[in-house]
């Protein structure tokens, strides 16, 4: 049995179905690429308005009438500890607002001696405000977090025990 | 249409659909990062940052007392920029510049320059019957 030469239009045949097959090629590289980088662009957006809500959620915990100072700008230091406790108590009204994060400030300025978080412990020693530099306003940790957010803002701190304003950074641990 | 014209009509299809992904490959790999957003960002920290330092409270007195004195005796504005330049330090992140001047009657009483472009902010006060502003610029250092 010999085979039979091919005729001219069957290599025609062959040219197209080639020329058919690098277009779709072409066509499914070009859609990969482009939902590529589609997606990375959608990414980059969707942490954008992360940060932005984050920096909003920023500004409204410093202006939440349990934590600022009645007359300035500021984060009352004395009642931090009240907060934590009010949090505690009412963690079914609180949870909703605040969600998956953690809530704390850390004082920069005048450098503290000690990095400890405080408590009503600490907060009752005559070396207080120098016995803790540090307040943990609200922690709702869920079981898997697969990545966290930071965003923080420099704040102002009030101790009225002392009549004195020092400066303390805000920062706002979102857990996904 | 002869068949040499038609597959260079084809080959022209295929040159031009390549050139619309190299075109959509461009589009998003060099497309300039926002910088209004990185401004408004840079301008609202550098205000929030500015009306906490204006109420802090420097080695027992208070920011206002010593901006005062500072323009009334040239000499004290030189332990006040120290200190303002150790409380940048602790505050800022590392690496971070910024420019810091006091104006009083249209003349700097006190100024660091550290970086000459970026997003200023201001917050004015009145203290001893004198107006003064203080002015921040927040900028990214990239060495």
């Amino acid at each position: 049995m010999t085979a039979r030469p091919s005729t001219k239009a069957q290599v025609q045949l062959s040219e197209t179905f080639l020329v058919l097959f690098i277009v779709i090629i072409l066509l499914f590289l070009g859609i990969f690429f482009y939902s590529k980088f589609f997606i990375q662009s959608l990414q980059t957006r969707a942490n954008t308005l992360s940060e932005q809500d984050s920096t909003v959620f920023l500004s409204r915990v410093s202006s939440l009438a349990e934590l600022r100072c009645s007359d300035k700008p500021c984060l009352d230091t004395s009642k931090f500890l009240p907060f934590q406790t009010l949090v505690q108590q009412r963690l079914t009204l609180y949870t909703p607002i605040f969600g998956n994060q953690k809530i704390t400030v850390q004082e920069l300025y005048p450098v503290p001696s000690s990095d400890a978080v405080c408590t009503k412990y600490l907060y009752l020693q005559t070396s207080y405000p120098g016995s803790c530099s540090q307040w943990i306003l609200y922690e709702q940790k869920p079981s898997v977090v697969t990545s966290t957010q930071k965003t923080s803002t420099i704040v102002s701190l009030y101790y009225p025990e002392k009549d004195i304003y020092t400066l303390g950074r805000l920062t706002l641990e979102v857990y996904h | 249409m002869k068949k040499g014209q038609m597959e260079v009509v084809g080959l022209l299809v295929i040159v031009i659909f390549l050139l619309v992904i190299g075109l959509i490959v461009l589009r998003f790999s060099i497309k300039p990062d926002s910088t209004t957003a990185a401004d408004s960002r840079s301008s609202l920290e550098s205000t929030r940052l500015l009306q906490a330092l204006v109420l802090t409270t420097i080695q027992d007195k208070s920011f206002e007392d010593h901006v005062v004195a500072c323009s009334q005796t040239a000499s004290v504005c030189n332990d006040f920029r120290l200190q303002l330049e150790s409380i940048f330090s602790v505050i800022l992140k590392k690496g971070e510049l910024y420019s810091f001047y006091i104006v009083y009657e249209d003349q700097n009483i006190l100024q660091i320059e550290q970086c000459p472009v970026g997003v200023i902010s201001s917050y004015s006060f009145v203290a001893s019957g004198g107006f003064y502003e203080t002015k921040l610029r927040l900028c990214t250092s990239f060495s």
